[in-house]
């Protein structure tokens, strides 16, 4: 008994000496999911890795919350009329701001793109990505320290997108390759001590936090915040839960069920940022697939028996709504566009149309023996098993049965090699969330040379889609540099890709952000999330 | 004895292997380490061929796991990722890999760091946990299990063994966000002192702080796993306090403190010791579930993450630290076991 | 230290026993006793009939009917346990998925006891190559977090198993899955344990005199050893119960568990783990989280019961 007295008494001490977890109220406290695999960006593939490297890597320019291009590192954006864009379109020449250094007070020059270029391309370098400078880009050159000339095999309408978002320090790195013969291992990568962009890193305590303050040097503007604390939190109730204790500031990939809870105390607001994603249905048009997808008016009825509008309006409620387009809410969408209708009835006319009935009484359609049953596969997605459930439930009552499988992302988006279900073709029905190379619209997922098959390992057309118009079409949009002539191609482009229902938008996916309400001036982008930290504020 | 333990650390060598190939198959057959590199959705499907290649993904898994276990001097290595086994460059090889028998445990495919740093940082944090919890739920499991079998079927028995039971039988995850949200969120509402949502033990500034932060994930552990040992415990101390020598015991008239802790507890324990001696090592390996409620950055963690991108070289580094602890804590154990029960004998 | 050199008591000195009463009536009158065990029983036998007796009350159909337009609705007369996130019946679901939990619980522990016992008592008795090449085996699976073997395993057979028919129901083949993985992950404990009673009880006067009087060893195992290991395996058994149930809750927990459309009381419980379905729809996790707690709780305490009931010492009255 006395023991537990004791035991009492020292429970009771050490509540009274409670500490109060007053978060630094100068830092703004971010929850990710995730934690970046790396903070060299050659590295990774990361959206959670790329956008805590907003902070620290700049890029020529950034991709603001309008989808403007906001001059960074490069002193304007390169354009025709100022003689950044040649006129042929194949060379682009980028002035860079004479007064831009790295942290450490070294100028930052051309001939580090130069050398960024170099260690993207370096064979012995395991980078994530060399896109877009082994496929588009002849050759970088630094004309003069201040001047970078980039040359592309052909005109190249996504340039800006995808140009040197992040920049390598030569002068720190480039003695870190000649040594090891790769960046591969380089302490920069985890350690990145000399950076180009507002914040510095302070420490990075790996599965715990990450933490930045304000880079002295940063030539662009001073931080008005002390630094940013980057937690990472992998479960979502936890981060919900966080952000309501105020434990945390910011959160991304907020489910649209918890958004009322969010909001609900006044302090949080959730703000929808669009990134270019498309919540959709690919039909499996390739001989792995079902005969019926074969009929363009049966992928049709399928649409319309799929109630689109019942499930943004229920289990997204209501924050995102059903698209059209491939590129929704951009200027590239075909004008009036228009969801094709939830209509059981019309559908049940084209499917007996197609000359799938049931003719053998066993509740579901067939045809010439084959059964109308198809496979809908996607990831392990909560909300996506939810709307399967759904779909299930409403084709077998029109006669279409379904099948569904969840496959883990890992195996879900496994490469044709490797038999991923998609990739290879195991479905009649994916779903899953897609964009183009977003904030350009160009993409390859529907051309005809892009069919994966044993030649053609790395083919990204999983739907199997192949009209020689369509190809052409894409082709000639990424040469053209001129963005009203590349717009109208791409109405004509969008009105194929509708009137063919390879894939159809299940909804407009904007990405979810929680923000504190203390936190003002956030200005967050789908391209570049944190493109304003520096200028992001704190009020009391 | 020596010889035993030679003979028992020699028998551990064929053990290493099994276990290690059985896991490496298994996780190189699982699925994609290059599916998404972590992204949102696959990156292009030219990178991903060139880096199978560059990584070595692309060779049969037998020599993956010889690579693996001896290293890759004796072989070419497509430096390039061109496709084209090279000659091994003179000036230096990049990624030489010396193999897991030399102490190699190779490079993360996600942060391409090698294997032991990635675990070894999480390694205090995950045996500060599961130590602490340790303590507690033994603490209170010896006081449960100990009144609950002398005072067998009385009311206190009835209720330590029921509430007991009931936290037993929740699952772990419900009863860490029952804590996370009367304790963290709710507490904090109603401004009484509160527990962090996030429990993150690089944050404390003292030892206090380190306790505050660590209440909820442990208090979570601990209630839910106090029944596994206080049952056991009880179990034993019921056999032996039954048994004939007890008996024998009371009626030479010693006293009923005395033959609770000088007899019967000594014997109850031989059965426990086994039990930690065999739990002990499984701390490396972390709690998956409350570590991702709470955010803790341990083992458990580590293993979930980077078995959702297939990161064979760091869950294979954390699986065989956790076997050779596994081996040389059961020796251990049953070194003491022969120490304790005499009737035991090897040879 | 050893000062107690303890002889284990001989079976035939607690025989003085006031009535002539076979050993089963003994256990049973014991078990009846056990207040914990009897209450456990009950409910035990009540969740059985409740799954499998509420299948006649509920289709299969009704369980996977769903109307978004009603979903996460509170308990009503209509739905008796309120709706989940696709306005499913959740009384419904908790039948259905009962059934698998309940499967899983009682198919994996089986898979845990026959290969566990099998493994330590043969490895106990024989010693030697036998012992040294299954406690190697055992150590192989011991050394292995259970959990994450259970992970690695889950992740590699993962959508491999084809949906299964079974008792007129089509189950996700994940389900055979959960049930062959929690078995055959967990059995190493229990092969410990066994093994070490074996080989205190191998020295005992009672297997000596066995021994002596020339029974073929699988006599004297089956018939003196393994009764007399029975309540280890018993306090094991419950606790793989509990155990492999809750595992399944873990797996799903962690996304690898058994696959939609097939339901169970852990993938249930896990798809009410967000913020706003935690505090807003408590019905949701409250009614699978009883059912598993009531069912692990009742498994529990029948398997103390069955214990003390089992164990010759326990009899206070002697």
């Amino acid at each position: 008994m006395k023991r537990l007295v004791c035991v009492l008494l020292v429970l009771m001490l050490a509540v009274g000496l409670a500490p109060t977890f007053a978060q630094d109220a100068s830092t703004v406290n971010i929850a990710l999911q995730q934690e970046p695999d790396t903070l060299s960006p050659l590295y990774t593939a990361m959206w959670f890795a790329a956008t805590v490297q907003d902070l620290i890597h700049a890029p020529l320019w950034f991709i603001d919350n309008n989808l403007n291009l906001v001059p960074t590192i490069a002193a304007e954006i390169p354009s025709t009329e100022n003689g950044g864009i040649s006129a042929d379109g194949t060379v682009i020449t980028v002035k860079l701001r004479p007064d831009a250094v790295w942290s450490d007070g070294t100028p930052l020059t051309a001939a580090d793109y130069v050398f960024t270029y170099d260690m993207t391309l370096a064979e012995t370098n395991t980078v994530s990505s060399r896109f877009p400078y082994d496929e588009k880009v002849a050759s970088v050159v630094a004309a003069d320290p201040q001047t970078l000339v980039v040359t592309y095999n052909e005109p190249y309408a996504a340039w800006y997108s995808n140009l040197f978002n992040y920049v390598l320090p030569a002068h720190i790195l480039q003695p870190v390759f000649d040594a090891d013969g790769t960046l591969d291992n380089a302490d920069w990568n985890r350690n990145p001590d000399v950076v180009s962009g507002p914040f510095v890193l302070e420490a990075w305590e790996p599965g715990s936090h990450m933490s930045f303050v304000p880079n002295a040097n940063y030539y662009a503007g001073q931080a008005k915040v002390a630094g940013f604390y980057v937690r990472f939190v992998p479960d979502d109730a936890t981060v919900v839960s966080s952000l309501i204790a105020g434990d945390s500031d910011v959160g991304t990939f907020i489910a649209a069920g918890d958004t009322p809870a969010l909001t609900e105390g006044g302090n949080i607001e959730v703000v929808l940022v669009p990134s270019g994603y498309n919540e959709g249905w690919f039909f499996n048009l390739r001989d792995s697939g079902h005969p019926a997808l074969d009929d363009v008016n049966v992928r049709r009825a399928l649409v319309m028996l799929f109630n689109r509008d019942q499930i943004n309006a229920d289990l997204n409620l209501g924050l995102v709504q059903t698209g059209s387009s491939f590129w929704e809410n951009t200027p590239y969408q075909r004008p009036d566009a228009a969801p094709i209708p939830y209509d059981p009835a019309m559908a049940a006319q084209l499917l007996d149309e197609a000359g799938w009935v049931d003719s053998n009484g066993d509740g579901t359609r067939d045809k010439d023996g084959v059964e109308l049953v198809l496979r809908y596969v996607t990831n392990q997605r909560q909300l996506r098993k939810d709307i399967q459930a759904i779909v299930q439930q409403e084709f077998e009552a029109a006669g279409v049965g379904v099948d569904i499988q969840n496959f883990d992302s890992d195996i879900f988006f496994a490469s044709y090699g490797e038999g991923g279900p998609v990739s290879i073709g195991e479905y009649d029905i994916a779903e899953y969330s897609a964009t183009s190379s977003f904030p350009d619209p160009d993409s390859s997922r529907f051309l005809c040379t892009q069919i994966p098959t044993d030649e053609k390992p790395d083919g990204e057309n999983d739907t199997g889609l192949c009209l020689p118009e369509l190809d052409a079409l894409f082709a000639e949009q990424a040469r053209t540099v001129d963005i009203n002539a590349r717009i109208a191609i791409f109405h004509q482009i969008d009105q194929i890709m509708f009137d063919q229902v390879a894939w159809t938008n299940v909804w407009y996916d904007p990405d979810l952000w929680a923000i504190n309400t203390r936190i003002t001036n956030t200005l967050v982008s789908g391209a570049d999330p944190l493109w304003n930290a520096v200028n992001w504020e704190i009020s009391s | 004895m020596s010889r035993y333990i030679v003979r028992r650390l020699l028998q551990a060598i064929p053990l290493f292997l099994i276990v290690s190939l059985i896991i490496f198959v298994l996780l190189q057959s699982a699925g994609d380490p290059l599916a998404t590199l972590g992204g949102r959705t696959p990156p292009r499907a030219a990178d991903r061929e060139r880096l199978r290649r560059q990584l070595g993904l692309d060779q049969p898994i037998l020599v993956q796991y010889a690579i693996w276990l001896v290293g890759n001097e004796w072989m070419f290595i497509d430096e390039n990722g061109d496709g084209v086994n090279d000659p091994r460059p003179q000036n230096g090889p990049t990624r030489v890999r010396y193999g897991v028998l030399r102490g190699d445990f190779g490079d993360s495919i996600v942060t391409r760091t090698p294997a032991i740093e990635i675990i070894m940082d999480r390694m205090p944090n995950t045996l500060l946990l599961m130590g602490a919890s340790e303590l507690v739920i033994l603490s209170f499991a010896l006081l449960i299990g100990i009144i609950s079998a002398v005072k067998q079927y009385s009311m206190l028995d009835n209720i330590l063994t029921g509430t007991s039971f009931v936290l037993f039988s929740m699952p772990v995850f419900l009863m860490a966000f029952g804590l996370m949200y009367i304790f963290a969120v709710k507490f904090r509402e109603w401004g009484l002192p509160y527990f962090p949502t996030i429990s993150n033990p690089a944050e404390a500034n003292n030892l206090l702080e380190l306790l505050w932060y660590m209440t909820l994930p442990v208090a979570t552990l601990s209630l839910i796993s106090i029944a596994a040992y206080s049952r056991y415990i009880r179990s034993n101390m019921l056999e032996v306090i039954n048994s004939d020598y007890i008996r024998t015991a009371r009626s030479k008239g010693l006293t009923e403190r005395n033959i609770l802790y000088r007899h019967a507890f000594k014997n109850a324990a031989l059965p426990l010791a086994t039990l930690i001696g065999l739990d002990i090592p499984f701390f490396l390996g972390g709690a998956v579930v409350t570590e991702r409620i709470f955010a803790w950055p341990g083992m458990g963690r580590l293993f979930i993450d980077h078995l959702s991108r297939l990161d064979y070289s760091v869950l294979m580094g954390l699986l065989m630290l956790i076997t050779v602890a596994v081996v040389v804590f059961q020796l251990l154990t049953d070194l003491v076991y022969t120490l304790l029960d005499p009737r035991i004998r090897y040879t | 230290m050893a000062s107690v050199t303890a002889s284990r008591p001989i079976q035939l000195s607690t025989s003085a026993e006031p009535k002539a009463q076979t050993p089963t009536q003994r256990v049973i009158r014991r078990f009846r006793r056990h207040k914990a065990a009897m209450v456990g029983l009950f409910i035990l036998v009540g969740m059985i009939l409740y799954v499998f007796g509420g299948a006649f009350v509920y289709s299969e159909a009704y369980a996977n009917f769903n109307d978004t337009s009603i979903r996460l609705q509170p308990p009503s007369a209509e739905h008796p346990m309120g709706t989940d996130r696709i306005g499913r019946d959740i009384l419904a679901r908790t039948i259905y998925g009962g059934q698998i939990s309940l499967l899983i619980g009682v198919l994996a522990v089986l898979v845990e006891i026959t290969v566990g016992t099998a493994v330590g008592a043969l490895a106990g008795f024989y010693g030697g190559l036998v012992d040294a090449v299954l406690m190697r085996l055992t150590e192989a699976m011991l050394s292995i977090p259970s959990l994450l073997l259970l992970l690695v395993m889950a992740k590699f057979f993962s959508s491999r198993i084809p949906d299964v028919e079974l008792l007129g129901r089509t189950f996700s083949g994940s389900v055979i899955v959960i049930i062959l993985i929690i078995g055959l992950t967990s059995w190493m404990t229990l092969a410990r344990i066994v093994r070490s009673n074996v080989l205190s009880l191998k020295e005992t006067e009672f297997v000596l005199a066995a021994r002596a009087l020339g029974l073929p060893n699988r006599r004297i195992i089956m018939a003196h050893i393994l009764p007399n290991t029975l309540a280890s395996i018993i306090v094991s058994l419950t606790l793989g119960v509990a155990g492999a149930i809750l595992s399944e809750a873990y797996v799903s927990f962690l996304g690898l568990g058994v696959q939609a459309p097939t339901a169970s009381w852990g993938n249930m419980l896990t798809e009410a783990q967000e913020f706003q379905i935690i505090r807003d729809a408590p019905w949701y996790w409250f009614f699978p989280g009883l059912l598993i707690l009531l069912t692990v709780l009742s498994i529990n305490f029948v398997g103390d019961g069955l214990r003390d009931a089992l164990d010759p010492r326990s009899d206070k009255k002697v």
